[in-house]
Formats: C-alpha cells, sequence, structure tokens
C-alpha cells in the first residue's frame, strides 16, 4: 500500500515534469529567459552527475569544473581547428572526458574524505591552470571562440532543423538530459548502483561484504566524468565560445553547492538544485560577489541546518502531515543518527 | 643567481611553514582541515591594510591584522564548526569551504577586487649580508617567522594552556574527563593558529600584494606543507613548508611562471598517493 502511493508520487513527478517540459517554449518567448532554462539543463546533467559521486558513493569532487572544461575545450578545438561535427565532436568529447576522468579517479580515489577532496581539488586546479597557459592550444585567458552551431539536421526534404535562435537548442538539450536521468536511474538501480550506496553508508562494511570498493569508486567516477563531457560539449556549441574562468574552483562549488541544496543522492533533488542556482545566479548576474556569498552562506545554512538539502526536507514534511507518524518518526531519527540517506 | 633563488624559496617556506601551522594544530584538536584557513590569512592582511589606509602607525595596523586574524578564526569555530560537531566530516568540509566563499566575497564587495600593496618599512631598502644583496623586508619576515615560531614553541610545550591543546589532541573526550574545558581549548587552538596564519598574510602583504583570493593559493600551500610534514606534525610542518618554498622557488626558473602554482599541487599529489602520512609519518591504520 505505502509502496503503491510511493509509485504514485514519482509518476506523478514525472507526468508534471514532462508537461512542463514539454509546454515551456510555448510560454516563454523571450529569448533571455530561453537561454537561461538552456543553461539550467546544462547545470541538470553536471550536477546529475556530480550527484552520482557524491550522493550515492560519498565520495565529493572538487575537479569536476576542470573535467566540465575538458569536455567544452576538446569539443571546442576538435570544431575549430579540425571542423569537425557537432556530431562527432559531442562523442569524442565525452571519450577524452571519461579517459582523464578515469586516470583522476584512479590516482584520487586511492584516497578518501578530505583527502580525496583536496586532491581531486589539486587535480581540477592543474586542469585549469593548463587551459590558462597552454596559449597555443587553448588560447590562453581569451579562450576559443567562434565554436560554431551543431549542423542543420535534414531528412530528405520532409524535415530541416538548423540552431539558429537559442530556441533550437532546447529539444537536443531536454533529450540530453532524459537520457542523463535514464541512464542515473538504470545506474542506481542496478546491482552496481547498490554497490556504490554501500560503500557511501560504511566502506569496511561494504569491503567485508565482497565488493570491490576501489574499483567500483573509479567505476563511478568515471562514469560521472562522462555527465561532465557531454555537458561540455553541449556548453561549448550553445554559447560558441570557452575561456578558462568558467572552468575555475568557481564552478566546482557551484556544481557542489546545486548537489548539496537540492539534495544529495535525488535525482529530483539534482533537477531543483540547479534549477534554483541557476535563477539565483542568473538573476544576481550584475553583482557577481554578492552572488557568490549568497552561495557561501546558503552552503553553510544547509550544511548545519539541513544537510539533507530540499529533498529531505521535502521527506521531513511528508512525514509530519503525510504519513503515519510514530513508525516514521523512529525511521527519521535513524536517519539523523546514522547520517543515512534516503531518496 | 642561485642564492637569490635559495633566498626567496626561504621567505616563501617560511610563510607556507606560518600557514601549514594553522592547519595542523586545528587538525591535532578536531581531526578536521580548515578549509577556511586561507581566508583568515586574506583576512588578517585586509585589515592590516584597512587599518594602514586610515593613517594608523604601521606597527600598530599589522597588530590590529593579527587580532583581527584571530577573530575570525575564533567566529568561525564558533559560529559554524562547533554546532557541527556530531555532523559527518564531510558535512563540515563542505561548509567550511562555504565559510572560504562567502569570506572572499565579502572581502571583494567590501574592499574592491584590486590588489593593493600592504606599506612596509623596509621594502626600499638592502642590506648586505655575506656579500649578498637581500631585501630588508625579506630579512624581516624571517625573522619574525623565527620568532612566531619560538613563541608557539614556548606556548605548547610551556604553558598549561598549551599543554591542555597537547592533551586535547591526544583525547578530547578523555581530556574534558580530566576537567579540562574543551571548549575553551578548541577556541584557543582556533584563535592561536589563526592569527599564526594572519601574520603570514600580513608579511606578504608588501610582495605579492593584498586582494581577496590571495588566500586561496596560500591556504592550498599550506595544506600542502602541513601534509608533506605529517598532519599535525609541526616541527614537520615547519620543515615541509621551507622545503615546499625552496622547490617551488627553483622550479620556478625551469618552468614558466603560468604553472608556478601547479609545482605545490603536484608535490601535493605525489604527497598524498606516496606518503600520506607525510615525510616524517608513521602510518595509522583505519578501525572500525
Amino acid at each position: 500500500m505505502k509502496k503503491m502511493k510511493e509509485l504514485g508520487y514519482s509518476k506523478m513527478g514525472l507526468i508534471i515534469g514532462g508537461i512542463v517540459l514539454f509546454f515551456l517554449p510555448f510560454l516563454i518567448t523571450n529569448p533571455y529567459f530561453i537561454y537561461v532554462v538552456n543553461l539550467i539543463l546544462i547545470y541538470i546533467i553536471l550536477t546529475l552527475g556530480l550527484d552520482l559521486l557524491v550522493g550515492y558513493t560519498g565520495q565529493v569532487s572538487l575537479g569536476h569544473a576542470g573535467l566540465f572544461g575538458i569536455g567544452a575545450y576538446s569539443t571546442a578545438l576538435f570544431s575549430t581547428k579540425l571542423d569537425y561535427s557537432f556530431w562527432v565532436t559531442l562523442p569524442l568529447a565525452t571519450i577524452i572526458t571519461t579517459m582523464i576522468g578515469f586516470v583522476v579517479g584512479f590516482i584520487g580515489l586511492k584516497l578518501v574524505e578530505e583527502y580525496l577532496v583536496m586532491a581531486t581539488l589539486a587535480f581540477g586546479t592543474i586542469l585549469w591552470l593548463v587551459f590558462l597557459n597552454w596559449s597555443d592550444l587553448t588560447g590562453g585567458p581569451m579562450g576559443v571562440s567562434a565554436i560554431p552551431a551543431p549542423p542543420t539536421i535534414r531528412i530528405g526534404s520532409i524535415l530541416e532543423y538548423g540552431f539558429n535562435k537559442y530556441i533550437d537548442y532546447y529539444p537536443l538539450f531536454v533529450a540530453f538530459v532524459l537520457l542523463s536521468i535514464f541512464v542515473t536511474r538504470l545506474i542506481i538501480r542496478s546491482g552496481f548502483g547498490r554497490a556504490c550506496t554501500a560503500i557511501r553508508d560504511d566502506e569496511l562494511a561494504a569491503q567485508a561484504m565482497g565488493i570491490p570498493v576501489f574499483k567500483t569508486k573509479v567505476v563511478m567516477f568515471t562514469i560521472s566524468s562522462a555527465y561532465c563531457g557531454v555537458a561540455g560539449a553541449l556548453y561549448a556549441h550553445f554559447l560558441h565560445v570557452v575561456s578558462p574562468e568558467t572552468f575555475a574552483f568557481a564552478m566546482s562549488v557551484t556544481i557542489l553547492t546545486m548537489v548539496m541544496i537540492g539534495g544529495q543522492g535525488s535525482i529530483i533533488g539534482a533537477i531543483l538544485g540547479a534549477t534554483l542556482l541557476t535563477v539565483t545566479s542568473e538573476a544576481l548576474r550584475s553583482t557577481p560577489e554578492l552572488r557568490m556569498m549568497i552561495y557561501g552562506l546558503l552552503i553553510i545554512l544547509v550544511m548545519m541546518f539541513f544537510p539533507r538539502g530540499i529533498m529531505g526536507l521535502m521527506h521531513l514534511f511528508k512525514e509530519k502531515f503525510i504519513k503515519n507518524k510514530t513508525v516514521n518518526t523512529v525511521v527519521n531519527s535513524e536517519v539523523k543518527k546514522e547520517g543515512l540517506r534516503y531518496e | 643567481m642561485i642564492v637569490d633563488q635559495l633566498i626567496n624559496g626561504i621567505v616563501l617556506g617560511s610563510v607556507y611553514a606560518l600557514m601549514a601551522i594553522g592547519y595542523t594544530m586545528v587538525w591535532n584538536v578536531l581531526r578536521f582541515i580548515n578549509f577556511a584557513h586561507g581566508e583568515v590569512y586574506m583576512g588578517g592582511a585586509f585589515v592590516a591594510l584597512y587599518l594602514a589606509l586610515l593613517d594608523m602607525p604601521l606597527w600598530l595596523a599589522y597588530v590590529g591584522g593579527v587580532v583581527a586574524g584571530a577573530l575570525l578564526g575564533y567566529l568561525m569555530e564558533k559560529v559554524v564548526y562547533k554546532h557541527m560537531r556530531t555532523a559527518p566530516k564531510l558535512n563540515l568540509l563542505i561548509a567550511a569551504i562555504g565559510i572560504a566563499i562567502l569570506l572572499q566575497n565579502v572581502a571583494q564587495f567590501v574592499f574592491g577586487a584590486s590588489p593593493e600593496r600592504l606599506h612596509s618599512p623596509f621594502l626600499t631598502e638592502s642590506v648586505l649580508i655575506g656579500g649578498v644583496l637581500i631585501n630588508q623586508h625579506y630579512v624581516f619576515i624571517i625573522i619574525i617567522a623565527i620568532i612566531v615560531m619560538a613563541l608557539l614553541e614556548i606556548f605548547i610545550n610551556r604553558t598549561l594552556m598549551g599543554k591542555a591543546v597537547q592533551a586535547a589532541a591526544q583525547n578530547i573526550h578523555a581530556t574534558e574527563l580530566m576537567g579540562i574545558n574543551a571548549n575553551k581549548v578548541i577556541s584557543i587552538t582556533f584563535a592561536v593558529g589563526s592569527a599564526v596564519g594572519a601574520i603570514a598574510g600580513i608579511l606578504v602583504g608588501p610582495i605579492f600584494l593584498v586582494y581577496p583570493t590571495m588566500g586561496v593559493f596560500a591556504g592550498l600551500k599550506g595544506f600542502t606543507a602541513s601534509v608533506m610534514g605529517g598532519m599535525g606534525n609541526i616541527p614537520g610542518a615547519l620543515v615541509a613548508g621551507l622545503m615546499l618554498g625552496i622547490v617551488e622557488s627553483f622550479a620556478t626558473g625551469f618552468i614558466s611562471s603560468g604553472y608556478r602554482d601547479a609545482v605545490a599541487m603536484v608535490i601535493l599529489l605525489v604527497i598524498l598517493l606516496v606518503r600520506p602520512q607525510g615525510i616524517f609519518g608513521k602510518i595509522v591504520q583505519e578501525k572500525v
């Protein structure tokens, strides 16, 4: 009975989400708002990728901005220097990012907790310094500009679809977001995903149960960097320009904040976090330091008072007002004490 | 030329060593890396700069900066970390990142982003030591660093409070059972560690200028030095800080200056992977 209700909620969420996504471009006509919506979609992919690592495997990375940058720079360079089409550079960028992600993960994941955070931060910083200083390849502080739009899709004379305006990118990005959500669900419901959750909850216990801890973590890190590759490629072709400051430490913090605010270990949380922060940051575009001040304050407050983010709050709310009180308070206090996460 | 690089390295190294002490002291007591320590370095330098601009005597401005740094560290602990003692370590770390981001941008909001030079009475003068011409401010940095380290030695080994800090480093719960106020010990640790960090920032201000993000790399390098020396090992942090400064100074001579900060990052990665217990440390097995 309880399960049926749970299912009902998530299905309802999916249907509502689908309707919103479908009608959004008809409701919003201002190109700037469409631009923001597209940015949100890119951030959702990034957040889902980092959430797989932070929320589902319990490994925090502060190097994802660097991986995002690798995706963006590789697609930018392939399309400007070698004139490859978007449909070639996207998979290429994803493969390159995944490979670099594998190397970073393979080296970094030998470490745990704060040492892992510092190591990924060091990797991210090194990648950023490379973007900034390898001027012959990356264009130095100026970055790479004039990245072409994806080529026009033609199917005979029936269909012709070009990427000229912001709105033209919308269906493409929605498709990639849906794909990311689908893949994420597939991963977290697989045996591999459950192994990751076990590692997150208790690494030693997971090891004792025969889970290859290091291997599982590295695979998850690699998958997570593939998301960065896709997001980077979409970002570069959408904005037509990439420059190093986008991929500095602040970006890693932004993505991590999105995961934390939404609620780690939750797909809906990732979507909410990405949406909320992108809208706030666009609203405060003229005063970037104010924006970052708010980020910092949000991170502190969320960590102090609701470490489960928006989804955690919603869960508490649901328990208090909708469901059987006595049973769930026990569960809730357990959750609080052990620091367990829930979807 | 080589002597010049060496002197630069020693000066940089003493600053990194001072930074490393802050990380190590806090880690000793709470087993936690204060990610926002770099912002104490920045905050101290900014307050000193601001006081100097208000026509205060320079020594008073410097002291004011150090006090402000200590206060900043103290407040960080009192307002945020104290309420998160039972939270998972990662939450604490992320909150610390939040503090760092907040302080950096508050500084940018209040003081602006452009680098400013903190005044120093010694900057324009040079002295001849052993046939080498050295900027007096460099000599000043080294002397102050030595004095601070000596004072720290006295504080930790010769005073009652220092002994309480050492006891807390061994076992904070047992310390509390012995009738020592653990909260006070933690506060003092944060204040002293942060004061030392602020001194580092003020010493560097006249050479590398003062700006809101100055603490980011200084913090990372201080952290690198504390890992190199073995987390929690204060003498180790000193030696490692000097080593890091000298290596970085010489490496800058060989590679492009844009990659200067990458040197410390690579050293950090190598140390974490090869000797995570530090150059002088022992391995401790993780317990269930």
